[in-house]
């Protein structure tokens, strides 16, 4: 279970986030949503233990998020990724199976590959690939080792169809096996089928929340617009 | 160690490293034949404080510029890769280890002037090397904890980048005029780059220390070229970046003799004018300067040309291709006549691969 509890984090007066405070179930999938610059990827990074809150604190399953043990459990796939200009999306994955699983998951990884359509493409630089397919590499990232706990950031930005599809049975899969999963995305209709919560945040705060599939269309414009 | 050294293997383009490595050690020879002798002997000839103390003081000047350098540039490399070491799940000091090798460049040049600065041979100058590496692996591991604090707790110590940037935002004709705020842009840019700027200050440090030694004319004059050279040399990184806008410009519809003008300028603002004027200062003499200028010039146009021609028709993964194109047009670069023909048979290339964009 993820305990958000009244985190606080201001670059400005105006910019950050201000005091939230949430409740992530296991095998919950919560949602972020709101307009550029309204919080979303701070809530996030503070969640996974890269930023520091200036107030609150961040547990799961009892242990604070910012305690490098707890990276173990908890899976992250960032807004951008920067790599070097030599390594492969490959090379990358199976680097990160062995140093934060000790050389396991490297059969899942292959498997992932595939079904993410990625065979003519893992082999190329990382930095190289188009911005859909480093989220679909970020996404299998996230997804491996079973973490307790998947962050993920803006997981739909250019990804096609396919990718698409195959990265919500990867959060149908990982919610049936008891694992919270936060999410931010501008796409309504991808949140709109993944999330059991959307939460709305207008000048870092909560602003409105929705359980189930209520239409998050008419919610925003009402909101924002 | 094994786990940040693997990492850097993986990332880095280890060919490229090799090289690296040697040339430091070239540099260090060179800086031990034709520098140290000239700095000794300048340092002697100071009569207001002894040469020991003068030693001491320029050390401390260079380190202080040096780690005002480095907290900047660990700090931008930290920034860039925290998501990498999150999702590595790297402990803080393999992590510090990985930045060292990625950043062994840092080393080298900290070497170059350091084992040129300390006077003594033989069995005090390894001592100093022993001393000085100790001294520069505490450093970093000081800059490197203080910079993952600050980002941890996101905070910004770009001051440079962000007060450049301010300034640019703040000038009323800079808002009116597109080529002049892409002039300072340019300038700004380079500035951006901690091994450009590290670059013009050991290039203005040694062309002081030069135009102080009493030297003749002609040798500052060509002494003064090649530092002009390795500056423009090491805008590299600045082109590297420049390939997307190149690419977004000839989609817009700039014309390329606009760009390549509003780049020349920028780049003799950043590399030429502070050496013309050290030169003018310490040559005395109207006509050199001009030479210099001239030179300078012409060296600044046939590089932008260059480096844009290079960015426009080879494609990304050719490293190696490039690196031998550098050194074939470096050597055209100092044939006269040859360098004028080929400067302008590269611009004549560029006009048509700029004029179809995309067909190169």
């Amino acid at each position: 279970m993820l305990e958000i509890q009244n985190v606080k984090k201001l670059y400005t007066s105006t910019t950050g986030v201000k005091e939230i405070s949430l409740l992530c179930k296991e095998g919950e999938t919560v949602a972020f949503i709101g307009p550029n610059g309204v919080g979303k990827s701070t809530i996030l990074k503070i969640v996974s233990g890269i930023l520091k809150a200036d107030e609150g604190t961040v547990l799961l399953n009892g242990k604070d998020t910012a305690w490098f043990g707890t990276r173990q459990n908890i899976g992250y796939m960032p807004e951008h990724l920067n790599v070097g200009k030599k390594i492969s999306a490959k090379e990358l994955l199976y680097l990160i199976s062995d140093y934060k699983y000790k050389g396991k998951y490297k059969e899942k990884i292959d498997e992932s590959i595939k079904n993410y359509a990625l065979e003519n493409q893992c082999n190329k630089p990382f930095c190289k690939l188009s911005m859909g397919s480093k989220k679909k590499v970020g996404s299998i990232i996230a997804f491996m080792g079973n973490p307790e706990l998947i962050i993920l950031d803006e997981p739909t930005n250019g990804v096609d169809t396919a990718g698409i599809i195959c990265m919500k049975r990867d959060i149908t899969e990982a919610k049936n096996r008891g694992c919270s999963v936060i999410v931010s995305s501008h796409i309504l209709d991808f949140i709109g089928s993944i999330a059991d919560r959307s939460i709305f945040l207008k000048n870092g705060q909560i602003e409105h929340i929705v359980k189930g599939k209520e239409n998050l269309e008419e919610i925003y414009t009402t909101l924002y617009l | 160690m094994k786990k940040s050294f693997r990492l850097w293997i993986a990332i880095s383009n280890v060919f490229y490293k090799v090289i690296q490595f040697v040339l430091a050690i070239a540099l260090i020879i060179v800086a031990q034949i034709f520098v140290v002798p000239v700095f000794e002997e300048k340092i002697a000839g100071v009569k207001m404080i002894s040469s020991n103390h003068l030693r001491v003081f320029v050390t401390i000047a260079f380190l202080v510029a040096f780690v005002a350098a480095l907290i900047h540039g660990m700090y931008k490399t930290i920034l860039e890769n925290k998501e990498l070491e999150y999702i590595l799940s790297l402990r803080k000091t393999e992590y510090y280890l990985y930045v060292l090798f990625q950043k062994s460049s840092w080393y080298y040049m900290y070497m170059i002037v350091i084992t040129a600065m300390t006077g003594a041979f033989g069995y005090e100058k390894v001592l100093a090397v022993v001393l000085y590496t100790i001294l520069y692996l505490a450093v970093t591991y000081i800059t490197y904890f203080v910079a993952c604090k600050q980002i941890y707790f996101g905070k910004d110590i770009c001051f440079r980048e962000k007060r450049t940037r301010d300034k640019v935002n703040r000038t009323k004709v800079v808002k009116e005029n597109a080529y002049i705020e892409l002039i300072l842009l340019g300038i700004k840019e380079r500035y951006a780059f901690f091994e450009i700027f590290f670059c013009k200050i050991a290039v203005v440090f040694i062309g002081v220390i030069v135009g102080k030694g009493g030297i003749s004319r002609n040798i500052i004059l060509t002494i003064y070229c090649f530092l002009a050279l390795v500056l423009i040399l090491a805008n590299d990184a600045y082109w590297k970046n420049e390939k997307e806008k190149i690419k977004l410009f000839c989609g817009i519809g700039i014309s390329h003799k606009k760009y390549i003008v509003v780049n020349l300028i920028s780049g003799i603002i950043f590399n030429l004018l502070l050496l013309a004027l050290l030169f003018s200062v310490f040559s005395k003499n109207i006509a050199v300067g001009i030479v210099f200028v001239c030179i300078g010039i012409f060296m600044q146009l046939y590089w932008n040309v260059i480096y844009l021609y290079t960015n426009l028709r080879l494609p990304d993964d050719s490293e190696i291709l490039v690196m031998v194109l550098y050194i074939f047009w470096m050597i055209i670069g100092l044939i006269p006549i040859m360098n004028i023909f080929l400067l302008v048979y590269v611009l004549k290339k560029i006009g048509s691969c700029w004029q179809g964009e995309m067909e190169c």
